[in-house]
């Protein structure tokens, strides 16, 4: 059944969507991938560039013929980029004067008259005395034979796997990501359930090549309907399971997992700006069905701020894409803001990027005063001083939409028909750290008594390879009432803390991916990584000496 | 298969589940009032008190049966179905109920904040007693926000009697204002100590 679906997924793979399964499978033959991104100058002819295990560069240039054959005219047609991609030098710092070998890859068959084109091709290359610049092909059969090596083999093969497979396989991907199934998924082929596998290192690398090919298979509807955000949630998840799964098992993150997870990263990357790139060019930010969208455009833009943040932020460290301007992106996200709702504590992730972002972007107090606001907004207290909390981190935006609207879808509709009046904030502890930091005594003492009236609430995994997962089976809430009365000192030296206890320490090396891993899963926003996060993307340190990253 | 009906039925399946948890929150009475939050992780819960106490609870889990005699599923009706789910709901939301009782009277004698009545009848002045021992908070506008009492239905004609002892003794009204003086001004000096200094 797997080897089916793997067929049938590569049949109807698009160029775009078989690009980082490609990646993966080169990764779990022992290649690193230095050139695979599709918002990068473009590399003559070549989509991606590769190191072998044999020390030499290898080029490749993906060609999607889903269920179809690469004939001799299409052959024609792209002959001018296989002379690029055979001929020019890769156009990379240092590695100009290497010689290459050249691939065009394809999905498809290919037709007996394009084999007798590429075979005449390599021989005009011999006669022209460039013997060495040979184009090979790597088509259907070879790409199905390497997937299924990595896939059918690895995954989990019960029946539940298949049938959960089955489910994103015949979704619209239009649709939210189903990143509770897919959970369980990676549960299975990363040796993150309840029982610990006995995987020696090969087998780990060899688990996360396949899980990101796993990825790939589930992600491929969304990435045919262009759903982005979900492209995103999937490849992150896939990503903070790969560290997870190195961290369970005691193996070097570096030697087992980086180079599936940096694919992913790449994969996460591209979506990031066509994202932007959607977002800049949307007037009202609008999806689906105009009629009934205008109550879910707020929560809309605020997961769009967050998420265009992030990319800000990322663009920032490692340099902007040509298609994408940094003035339209400030603009967009200037526009977005206007527009934010703090529907529920999982919404605060998404404000806290937005925070740190628009802090480095606009010099002075306004961005502190967001802070100001949305800390105002977790501590509030009604007139008998209760607490008057947000629908916790765990609740989504669809589901805190279906609890407003249960007087009109009715109330078995709402999920959080069951929630009390909890009095517990998970957020207010960590955002309080954020504003002591920015020296803000006046508002910090301010909203200090309705601080005080809460509860501040924190889940943590038993095991530290637990934060890697949405929902831990092992661990627990810790739910502390703060003392009513405190020295500003005290609560310094808290706020000075960016140790990240709990957090693995290859994900604390990626703290863009952490920061995805918080929007996307609020719960895991824990004070520990909102103080980490915060130092790491946000400039602000008035509390004395800032430690050293 | 038999034919089946699985969009109606699933909904009703959905309607079934809210019912239990309702009946489930109406049997729990004053105790289903309090803060409440689902947990969706992990299997303990730990509290961390303002003065540093600090108190642990692993995850307990309640059930209760629903038995059908031999053949009985095929002709219940709905009017018994539900009967019966509230029978469960109420042996569910008892098994609860005593599990929070158990842990708040554990947590009082872990602190000492317990009154002794020592086997005599209940009376005003013990309220009083044990309204000295209670924390009580006031609103904007300075008005207690009184804590429940949760006593035994056995109790209620001695509570009764209690109430009408105090509303008729002046001494006992008196203590009462008094006590209810005392706790504003703990709560303002509470509400004082709200601070965060330097």
């Amino acid at each position: 059944m797997l080897e089916r679906l793997l067929e049938d997924w590569l049949d109807n793979a698009t160029e775009r969507s078989y690009q980082a399964p490609f990646t993966q499978m080169l990764v779990a033959q022992g290649h690193t991938v230095i050139h695979s991104t599709r918002h990068a100058p473009i590399e003559h002819g070549k989509d991606v560039i590769s190191t072998g295990p044999d020390g030499l560069l290898h080029c490749y240039q993906l060609k999607g013929n889903p269920g179809s054959k690469l004939t001799s005219r299409g052959l024609r047609a792209i002959e001018p980029q296989l002379n690029e991609l055979t001929d020019y030098a890769v156009a990379i710092a240092g590695l100009e004067d290497r010689r290459h070998s050249s691939y065009l890859v394809t999905n498809g068959e290919i037709e007996e008259e394009a084999w007798l084109g590429i075979r005449q091709f390599n021989q005009a290359k011999v006669n022209a005395g460039y013997p060495d610049r040979q184009l090979e092909v790597i088509s259907r059969g070879q790409l199905l034979e390497w997937s299924q090596d990595l896939g059918a083999d690895l995954w989990p093969s019960e029946l539940q796997s298949v049938r959960q497979l089955l489910t994103f396989h015949v979704g619209e991907g239009t649709e939210a990501f189903d990143w509770d199934t897919f959970a369980d998924l990676l549960a299975g082929s990363l040796g993150l359930g309840t029982a610990r596998e006995e995987w020696g290192s090969a087998q780990l690398t060899r688990q996360v090549s396949s899980s990101a090919l796993l990825t790939a298979l589930v992600l491929q509807r969304h990435i045919e309907a262009g759903n982005h955000v979900a492209i995103i949630e999937g490849w992150t998840q896939f990503a903070v399971a790969a560290v997870g799964a190195t961290t369970r098992y005691d193996r070097s993150y570096s030697r087992n997992a980086s180079k599936s997870v940096g694919l992913a990263l790449s994969a996460i990357r591209d979506s990031l700006i066509d994202l932007a790139v959607e977002i800049i060019d949307s007037e009202q930010y609008l999806e689906g069905n105009a009629l009934v969208d205008s109550i879910f455009r707020r929560g809309r833009m605020t997961m769009l701020s967050g998420l265009l943040s992030v990319l800000w932020m990322w663009c920032e460290r490692d340099g902007w894409p040509a298609e994408l301007n940094k003035d339209d992106v400030e603009t967009a996200l200037e526009d977005l803001r206007g527009g934010l709702e703090l529907w529920g504590e999982g919404a605060v992730p998404q404000f806290l990027c937005s925070y740190w972002a628009f802090r480095r972007i606009r010099a002075g107090v306004e961005p502190d005063g967001l802070l100001v606001a949305v800390l105002a907004a977790l501590t509030q207290t009604d007139e008998e001083y209760r607490p008057r909390p947000l629908p916790s981190p765990y609740w989504s935006f669809d589901e805190v939409m279906r609890a407003r609207l249960a007087p009109l879808l009715g109330d078995l509709q709402n999920p959080l028909r069951r929630e009390g009046s909890s009095a517990a904030s998970f957020f207010a502890h960590g955002l309080m750290h954020l504003l002591v930091r920015t020296g803000s005594r006046r508002p910090t003492k301010a909203l200090w008594p309705d601080y005080t009236r809460h509860s501040h609430a924190v889940f943590r995994p038993e095991f530290e390879w637990q934060y890697c997962l949405p929902r831990a089976h092992d661990g627990g809430y810790e739910i502390r009432q703060p003392p009513l009365r405190s020295s500003w000192s005290d609560v310094a030296s808290e706020a000075a803390d960016v140790s990240a206890g709990g957090i693995p320490e290859a994900l604390r090396g990626l703290p863009i991916l952490l920061a995805l891993w918080t929007i996307f899963h609020p719960a895991r926003a824990t004070p520990d990584a909102v103080r980490f996060l915060g130092y790491r993307h946000n400039p602000v340190w008035m509390i004395g000496d800032e430690p050293k990253s | 298969m038999l034919p089946d009906y699985p969009g109606v039925k699933l909904e009703l399946a959905q309607a079934v589940e809210a019912f239990l948890a309702d009946r489930m929150q109406f049997h729990l009475g004053v105790i289903g009032e309090g803060p409440r939050m689902t947990l969706f992780e992990g299997e303990r819960h730990q509290t961390t008190r303002p003065d540093g106490r600090v108190s642990d609870m692993k995850f307990k889990s309640i059930s209760a049966e629903l038995v059908f005699e031999d053949g009985e599923l095929a002709t219940i009706s709905l009017q018994r179905l539900f009967g019966k789910l509230d029978e469960m709901a109420q042996e569910m939301a008892a098994q609860q109920a005593r599990h929070a009782y158990e842990q708040v009277g554990a947590a009082a004698e872990d602190v000492g904040n317990v009154v002794d009545g020592a086997g005599a009848p209940l009376t005003a002045a013990m309220l009083l007693d044990v309204l000295e021992t209670i924390h009580v908070d006031f609103d904007r506008e300075g008005r207690p926000l009184m804590p429940s009492l949760h006593v035994h239905p056995n109790m209620t004609p001695a509570i009764e009697r209690v109430v009408e002892e105090a509303d008729s003794s002046e001494e006992l009204s008196q203590r009462h204002e008094e006590l209810i003086r005392a706790k504003k001004e703990e709560w303002r000096a509470r509400e004082a100590s709200r601070r965060l200094v330097g």
